[in-house]
C-alpha cells in the first residue's frame, strides 16, 4: 500500500510539472513577443519602450539556460550621474540594438542576449526580431538600387558629463562595434586612458545567473503562486480570493442540484428498463445532449429578458443568479442522466445481484443494501472530478452573463495576453484536478484490493 | 509445417457452419438496425449538402453569371423574417443583416463544421490509436510517457487549452499553413482530442497481448512491431472507427464554441459558429430565424453522429452479443 502511494504521489508531482512545461510552452515560447500587447501605443510604441517592458517583466532573459551574452558598455570615470546612451537625431540606433539601460548605472546594455557571443557574431543577431507579419500580401520592399541603411549613431553620456558620439551604420559584426567604440575620437579622457569600454559580457557560471532564464523564473513563480497580474499588477491569489466566491456561488447550487436531479431521474428510469418511461427518458437526455451549450445560454437569457428585464444580466440584483443556475442544470442534464443509468444498470444486471433475489432478499434491500453501495464509488469519482470547476467556474457561461468568477478572470486574461495569470489559473485548475484524482486512486486503492496488488 | 497441414490427406474439416467476422458481424447488426441506417442516412445528406456547396462555390468563383454566396449582399433586403408563400428558395430561411439568405447560409455552414469534425478527426485518431497501441503493447517506459503525456493535457480543461492554443497561433506560419485560422482548429482539436480513443486503446490491446495468438506470434519468432502492426492493430481498429464517429461531436461544438468567442473560423466564412455570434444580440429585437437556423441545424446533425455512433458501438461491442 506505501508503496503504492509513494507512486501516484510521484506521478501526480510529474504531471503538475509538465502542466507547467506546457504553460511555458504555450504562453511563452509559441506566443512569442507580447510586449505590445502591454505597452502604450501597442503595435505602433518604439522598440525602446518595448526593450524596457521586457527588461522590467524579465522578458529579455535567455528562454532556457543562461548561458548567454550580452554587449556591456562600461564606463570608468565614475562621476556622479549615470551612463546614459541615446540616439543622435535622426538615426536608428536605439532600435538597431535595443539598448536598456541598467541598475548599476555604470554599464548599459546592448542587444539581446546570444548564445555564444564573440567577435564575429554578426550584428543582426542582438538585434530585436522584427515584428511579425500579419499579412502574407504585404508589397515586398522595393528592390533595385539597394537601399541605404539608416545611420546609426549613438550619443554616450559619461557618469562625468563628458559626451561623444560613435557612427556605427558600417558595423557588421560584434567585433567591428567593439572596436568603433573603443576607438571612437570623444572617448580619450586627458591622460588618453579610455572613458568607456566595450565588451562582450563574461559568462556568469554562478548556479544563480545560470538559472536566471525565463524557463527556471516560471517554474519558480508558478509553483509558489507568486505570479502578478502584468495589467494591473495584483497579487494572482488576492484575485482568485475575490473572484473565487463568485464562481462557488453558481458553480454550487448548479452541480448540487444538477447531481440530485440526475440521480433521481435516472434511478426511476433505470428501474422501468426497457419499458416505455426508460426508452423516453433515455432519449429525452440524447436530444438534451445534442442541443448546442450556446443555445441554451442564448435562449434562456432571451427569456429571462422577457420575464424579468433587470435580472437577466450582471449580478447587480440578487436573483440574477438562477438563470444560469437553471441552465447550467439543464444543460448537464441529459449527459449525466445517460451516465448515472449506465451506472446502475451495469451492476443491478450483475450475477450478485440475481443470487440475492433467487435466495429471497427482497428488493429494497438488494436495491438499497448492495446495489447503491456499489454504484457509490464511479458516482463519487464524478462528483470529486467537478471539483475544480466549481473553483474555476464555467468560463462561457460567465462571460456572458457578466458574472466577475474565475471562468471569466480566464478569457479575460488570455484576451489580454496576462501572461502570469494564465499561467496561474490553469496551473491551479490542473492542481485541485490532479488532488482529486489522486484521493480517488487512493480511496479506491483502499476499498478493492484487486487495484493496489496490480 | 504449413505445407504438411494442408497436404494433410484428410484435408481441412468442412466447417459446420461459416462464422462472420468481426466486421461482417458489425454491418450486418448495423444494417438492420433501422434507426442507425436514418441516422446514418442523416450523417450522409449533411455531407452531400456539404459536398454540394463547395463545388458550387468553386464553380461559382470563376464565373459571372453565378453569385458566389460572398456576393450576395442586398442591403436593400436585410433582416427579413423568413417567408414561406415564395417560390424564391434564398427567402425561406430570411435574410442576415447583409441581405445574404440565412437558409444558404446554414447549408454553407454543413461544410465548415463536416470539415473541422473530419480533419481534427484526421489528426487525432490515427495519433491516438498508434499511442495507445504502443503504450498497451510494450508497457514499461513508453507507456509511462504516454500516459504521463495523457494525464498531463487531461488536467487541463479542454475548453481553457483549446481556447490558449488557439491564441498561441496567432499569427504562426508552419510549412506554409497559417495556424491563425480554421487550419489551427484543425490542429489545435486534433492535438487535444486523441486522448480518449489512446485510452481505449492501450486498454484493449493490453488484454491483446495477453492472448495465445499473440504469445504463439512471439514464440515463433516474430518480430514485436509486425505483432503490434499486423496481429494487435487489426482488432482494435474498430475502437478507431467509434471515435472517429464520436469525436465529430466534439469537433463540432468546439468549432462553434471556438467562433463564438472569435478564435474560430475567420469572421466572414459561413459557419453555424459564425452565425450564432452574430445573432446573439438579434434574439432581443425579435430576429430569431438566424440563430435557430444554425441550432437547429447541428442539433440534427449532432443528434444523428450520436446515435448512430452509440448504434455502431453496440454493433462492434462483443460484451453485449449475448444480451
Amino acid at each position: 500500500m506505501v508503496g503504492f502511494v509513494l507512486r501516484r504521489l510521484g506521478q501526480s508531482v510529474l504531471t503538475i510539472a509538465g502542466v507547467m512545461v506546457i504553460t511555458f510552452l504555450l504562453f511563452r515560447v509559441i506566443a512569442g513577443d507580447i510586449a505590445s500587447d502591454h505597452v502604450q501605443g501597442g503595435l505602433k510604441a518604439t522598440e525602446q519602450a518595448k526593450a524596457d517592458w521586457r527588461h522590467l517583466h524579465g522578458y529579455d532573459r535567455p528562454v532556457l539556460v543562461n548561458l548567454h551574452q550580452q554587449l556591456l558598455l562600461v564606463d570608468h570615470t565614475s562621476g556622479d550621474s549615470y551612463l546614459r546612451v541615446e540616439d543622435a537625431p535622426g538615426s536608428e540606433a536605439t532600435e538597431k540594438l535595443a539598448l536598456i539601460p541598467s541598475d548599476e548605472n555604470l554599464q548599459v546594455r546592448m542587444g539581446r542576449y546570444v548564445f555564444g557571443l564573440d567577435a564575429d557574431t554578426p550584428l543582426a543577431d542582438l538585434m530585436p526580431p522584427p515584428p511579425k507579419k500579419k499579412d502574407a500580401d504585404a508589397p515586398p520592399p522595393a528592390t533595385g538600387e539597394a537601399k541605404q541603411p539608416p545611420p546609426a549613431v549613438m550619443v554616450v553620456k559619461t557618469s562625468s558629463n563628458a559626451t561623444f558620439q560613435v557612427d556605427f551604420t558600417p558595423a557588421r559584426t560584434c567585433g567591428e562595434l567593439i572596436e568603433m567604440i573603443n576607438d571612437a575620437e570623444g572617448n580619450r579622457g586627458p591622460d588618453g586612458e579610455r572613458l568607456v569600454t566595450a565588451k562582450v559580457s563574461d559568462l556568469d557560471l554562478r548556479p544563480r545567473s545560470i538559472l536566471d532564464s525565463q524557463f527556471i523564473d516560471h517554474l519558480v513563480k508558478s509553483a509558489t503562486f507568486q505570479a502578478r497580474s502584468l495589467k494591473t499588477n495584483e497579487k494572482l491569489t488576492d484575485i482568485i480570493v475575490q473572484r473565487a466566491p463568485k464562481s462557488l456561488a453558481l458553480m454550487l447550487p448548479a452541480t448540487a442540484i444538477g447531481w440530485v436531479l440526475a440521480m433521481i431521474i435516472s434511478s426511476f428510469v433505470a428501474y422501468y428498463r426497457g419499458r416505455l418511461v426508460d426508452k423516453i427518458g433515455v432519449f429525452g437526455s440524447v436530444l438534451g445532449m445534442c442541443v448546442p451549450f450556446l443555445a441554451y445560454m442564448l435562449y434562456g437569457q432571451w427569456l429571462m429578458f422577457k420575464i424579468a428585464p433587470d435580472h437577466a444580466y450582471g449580478l447587480a440584483n440578487r436573483g440574477n443568479i438562477y438563470v444560469p443556475i437553471a441552465i447550467m442544470v439543464i444543460a448537464g442534464l441529459g449527459g449525466s442522466v445517460r451516465f448515472y443509468r449506465t451506472v446502475i444498470l451495469d451492476e443491478t444486471n450483475r450475477d450478485y445481484v440475481r443470487t440475492a433475489l433467487a435466495k429471497g432478499v427482497p428488493l429494497t434491500a438488494v436495491l438499497f443494501k448492495h446495489v447503491l453501495k456499489n454504484c457509490m464509488l464511479p458516482i463519487l469519482t464524478n462528483l470529486i472530478l467537478a471539483i475544480p470547476f466549481l473553483i474555476m467556474g464555467s468560463l462561457l457561461v460567465e462571460t456572458y452573463f457578466g458574472i466577475p468568477g474565475l471562468g471569466d478572470l480566464t478569457l479575460t486574461s488570455i484576451n489580454g495576453r496576462d501572461e502570469p495569470i494564465m499561467s496561474g489559473l490553469v496551473l491551479l485548475t490542473a492542481v485541485i484536478w490532479t488532488v482529486g484524482v489522486l484521493i480517488t486512486d487512493l480511496s479506491y486503492a483502499l476499498f478493492d484490493p484487486r487495484i493496489r496488488l496490480r | 509445417m504449413a505445407k504438411n497441414v494442408q497436404s494433410d490427406p484428410a484435408g481441412p474439416a468442412p466447417r459446420a457452419e461459416a462464422g462472420r467476422s468481426l466486421w461482417a458481424d458489425a454491418r450486418r447488426r448495423l444494417t438492420r438496425d433501422r434507426f442507425a441506417m436514418i441516422c446514418l442516412g442523416v450523417i450522409v445528406l449533411y455531407v452531400a449538402i456539404a459536398a454540394a456547396a463547395g463545388v458550387y462555390e468553386l464553380i461559382a468563383e470563376g464565373r459571372d453569371d453565378l453569385p458566389a454566396f460572398a456576393e450576395t449582399d442586398d442591403y436593400q433586403r436585410s433582416n427579413q423574417p423568413p417567408a414561406l408563400n415564395t417560390w424564391d428558395w434564398k427567402r425561406w430561411g430570411g435574410t442576415d443583416w447583409e441581405g445574404k439568405s440565412v437558409l444558404w447560409k446554414t447549408l454553407l455552414g454543413a461544410k465548415v463544421s463536416l470539415t473541422v469534425g473530419f480533419m481534427a478527426n484526421v489528426i487525432a485518431v490515427p495519433l491516438g490509436l498508434i499511442l495507445g497501441a504502443i503504450a498497451g503493447y510494450y508497457g514499461g517506459k513508453a507507456d509511462a510517457v504516454i500516459v504521463w503525456l495523457f494525464s498531463t493535457l487531461m488536467s487541463i480543461p479542454g475548453i481553457v487549452l483549446l481556447i490558449a492554443i488557439k491564441f498561441a497561433f496567432d499569427g504562426v506560419v508552419v510549412a506554409g499553413v497559417d495556424l491563425s485560422g480554421i487550419h489551427g482548429v484543425y490542429v489545435a482539436l486534433g492535438v487535444l482530442s486523441w486522448i480518449g480513443t489512446c485510452r481505449l486503446v492501450r486498454a484493449e490491446t493490453m488484454k491483446i497481448r495477453e492472448l495465445d495468438y499473440v504469445l504463439a506470434a512471439r514464440a515463433i519468432g516474430t518480430p514485436g512491431p509486425v505483432i503490434l502492426f499486423r496481429h494487435v492493430l487489426p482488432n482494435v481498429m474498430h475502437l478507431a472507427i467509434i471515435n472517429f464517429s464520436l469525436g465529430f461531436i466534439g469537433a463540432i461544438k468546439a468549432e462553434v464554441i471556438l467562433s463564438y468567442l472569435g478564435l474560430g473560423v475567420g469572421v466572414g466564412t459561413p459557419s453555424w459558429g459564425n452565425m450564432i455570434t452574430a445573432a446573439q444580440l438579434d434574439l432581443f429585437i425579435g430576429r430569431w430565424w438566424e440563430l435557430t437556423a444554425a441550432v437547429v441545424a447541428m442539433f440534427f446533425l449532432v443528434l444523428a453522429l450520436n446515435v448512430f455512433g452509440d448504434r455502431l458501438r453496440d454493433a462492434f461491442d462483443p460484451r453485449l452479443r449475448t444480451a
